[in-house]
């Protein structure tokens, strides 16, 4: 028997009902962003009776309502941020309401504080939850606020009282406690979940740990009058990429980073891009834990340092290491080996040198013979540094770059035989230099200086070529700047 | 603003469409729907439900003269200029307008233009704007400038 397909209603889908008359309640009720506007309305018929609520002895007049009750908190700090530009105005703006004192706080990231009672009491976290980065050195010193006398170092700064006698370590005395740094920090960490920058000075490796815990996204993190305990709480920071520790600043405080504290300090952190050693001793070894632990190492800066000599060859080790700098140091190293076991940087491009002494032929020589592969070299008001050792920066041969900038010891005679051996150099900043004389510019060093594509050229304040060096007019910079010499 | 049903049911099948929203001064205000397509609260109403545009929309938070307002200003394409010329009370009904009807391109405009006009102002004059009552005690407000101007600084990110 064999059915008859058309007379059957092959799909037996049932036909659909006419839809009923929609209700708006049954809409409403549904509707996600109809609830939001039934929310607002229902704020709305709220906003009178709260505007009288805060002024019980209003006249009968009808209210004019705080429009901004009707606002979400998002809509709130929309505006806010948009007018958050400067400290002033967002000082200002806490003082609006209550509600605006919170909002306000929360569009804070960053801060400085100068009372440790204010971390202390939990007020800090209250009225800035979203914090992530914070600077706790000066609040650590117990400083009379009144005094008008100003200590002041490139690292720190404190106020001092006119009857404190000069020892001339000042922080011994007029530091808080390392128990209650230590707590303070651990009410930080607690409130801020989200610290990524750090500063502090005078922590203990229990403060630290506490932080290491609490903050696992801590990338940066500045320690003052560090000590080699106290890197024993940095093995916990995992993510930490750009450390600063400062174990010695004259006339502040006299803390000991030496081998040991490196040594830990490689082996905790790993990730380790930039670092910066401040007033730390230390020796060949630590720096080689160093460079062969933290491969990440990118930038690596001595500030002041007081390492043994023979330190230097353990840079070699820093296989990644990309700039090297030198800040207020009084010698680079004195005994640095024999050139045979000093090795080089392989990917170093960058070599500074600050305000550092560069009087000792020996330490220069290995310092250049380490750093042959830089590309650019600045020198910025270095003493000592005279022909017999910028010279060796001809070991450097592929520098591009090169800025010079109050070194008063080097004659043009010597920085013209340096340069005519550096082929690849491009840019070339020579500034306050005032024994580099315009008049001693041979033939040969500007034809050099036609080859390059920047030039900048003030050795002295009037810095006037004389028209007794033919050929050559001053105007614009690089290969404009001179013609040739007919 | 109103129609008969003849000439409703020919404005619908013409290009431009329209719907008929409903303010809270019992406007019935036709717009096109280019414009209230930029109305969120109302564009995902009709999406989802396909409602007849005819029957009108209310929107009992919006009064007449600030859905004037904001239609003008949708239709000049945000000029600034015009905007110049709302009063203060005028820039913040259509701002909470635009809160409401969750217009995120208005909010964003007139919320830079708000910000613009309290840049710099002193905390009295932002609270007359808004008319926010003040909700510290003497002795709080006091504490909080003490704190502003010892307790913390700013902080520069390098």
């Amino acid at each position: 028997m064999s059915f008859r397909s058309e007379n059957e209603n092959p799909n037996p889908t049932p036909t659909p009902t006419p839809p009923a008359k929609k209700r708006w309640s049954d809409i409403w009720a549904k509707s996600k962003p109809l609830n939001q506007m039934v929310m607002s309305m229902k704020l709305h018929s709220l906003s009178p009776r709260l505007a009288n609520k805060a002024k019980p002895t209003l006249s009968p007049f009808p209210v004019i309502s705080d429009r901004t009750l009707l606002f979400s908190d998002e809509l709130l700090l929309k505006i806010l941020a948009l007018i958050s530009d400067s400290a002033a105005q967002r000082n200002s703006n806490s003082l609006v309401c209550k509600r605006w004192l919170n909002l306000q706080g929360r569009l804070v990231r960053s801060l400085r504080i100068s009372d440790w009672n204010f971390l202390l009491s939990g007020r800090l976290i209250h009225r800035f939850p979203n914090l992530n980065h914070v600077d706790l050195l000066s609040a650590a010193f117990i400083s009379s606020r009144s005094s008008a006398i100003l200590f002041s170092h490139r690292l720190l700064s404190m106020h001092l009282d006119s009857s404190l006698s000069p020892n001339w370590c000042y922080c011994e005395e007029n530091m808080l406690p390392v128990e209650v740094i230590d707590n303070g920090l651990s009410t930080l960490a607690g409130g801020c979940p989200n610290l990524r920058r750090l500063h502090v000075i005078g922590a203990s490796e229990m403060g630290l740990l506490s932080v290491a815990e609490e903050c696992p996204t801590l990338q940066e993190l500045e320690l003052q009058r560090c000590s080699d305990n106290v890197l024993r709480g940095i093995a916990a920071c995992t993510n930490l990429q750009i450390l600063k520790l400062v174990g010695h600043v004259d006339g502040f405080y006299n803390s000991v980073v030496s081998d040991i504290g490196l040594t830990i300090l490689a082996q905790g952190c790993k990730r380790l891009v930039k670092l910066e050693l401040c007033g730390c001793e230390g020796s060949f070894d630590g720096i080689k834990a160093i460079g062969k632990c933290c491969l990440m190492l990118e930038e690596l800066t001595f500030s002041d340092h007081r390492m043994d000599d023979g330190w230097l060859a353990g840079i070699s080790f820093c296989e990644n290491l990309k700039t090297l700098r030198f800040q207020s140091c009084k010698r680079i190293d004195l005994n640095p080996g024999m050139e045979d076991y000093l090795g080089c940087c392989p990917a170093l491009e960058r070599l500074h040198l600050q305000k550092c002494q560069l009087r000792d032929k020996k330490g220069a020589s290995a310092l250049f013979s380490i750093c042959r592969a830089v590309r650019e070299i600045v020198l910025q008001d270095c003493w000592g540094l005279d022909d017999s050792i910028f010279c060796f920066a001809m070991l450097c041969r592929r520098v591009k770059l090169f800025y010079l900038e109050g070194c008063s010891l080097l004659t043009t005679e010597g920085l013209e035989s340096v340069i005519h051996s550096w082929k690849e150099l491009q840019s070339l900043r020579v500034v306050s230099c005032k024994n580099i004389k315009d008049y001693e510019i041979s033939p040969a060093l500007a034809t050099l200086f036609t080859t390059l594509k920047e030039l900048r050229w003030s050795p002295d304040t009037k810095s006037l070529l004389p028209s007794s060096v033919t050929g050559i007019t001053m105007g614009k910079k690089g290969g404009k700047f001179f013609k040739r010499a007919r | 603003m109103q129609k008969t049903e003849g000439e409703e049911s020919k404005a619908e099948n013409e290009e431009v469409k329209q719907v008929t929203l409903m303010t809270s001064d019992g406007v019935k205000m036709k717009v096109e729907i280019s414009i209230v397509y930029e109305m969120e609260i109302v564009r995902s109403f009709i999406e989802v439900n396909d409602a007849d545009h005819s029957v009108p929309f209310p929107l009992p938070n919006v009064s007449s003269h600030t859905l004037d307002l904001i239609i003008e200003l949708v239709k000049n394409e945000y000029d600034d200029e015009f905007m110049k010329t709302f009063s203060h009370d005028e820039l913040k009904e259509v701002l909470v307008a635009a809160n409401y009807l969750n217009m995120k391109t208005l909010l964003d405009f007139i919320a830079t233009a708000i910000a613009n006009l309290l840049e710099k102002k002193s905390v009295e004059f932002i609270r007359n704007f808004f008319n926010i009552v003040n909700d510290f005690t003497p002795e709080e407000e006091a504490e909080i400038r003490k704190t502003n101007e010892w307790v913390f600084q700013d902080l520069d990110e390098d």
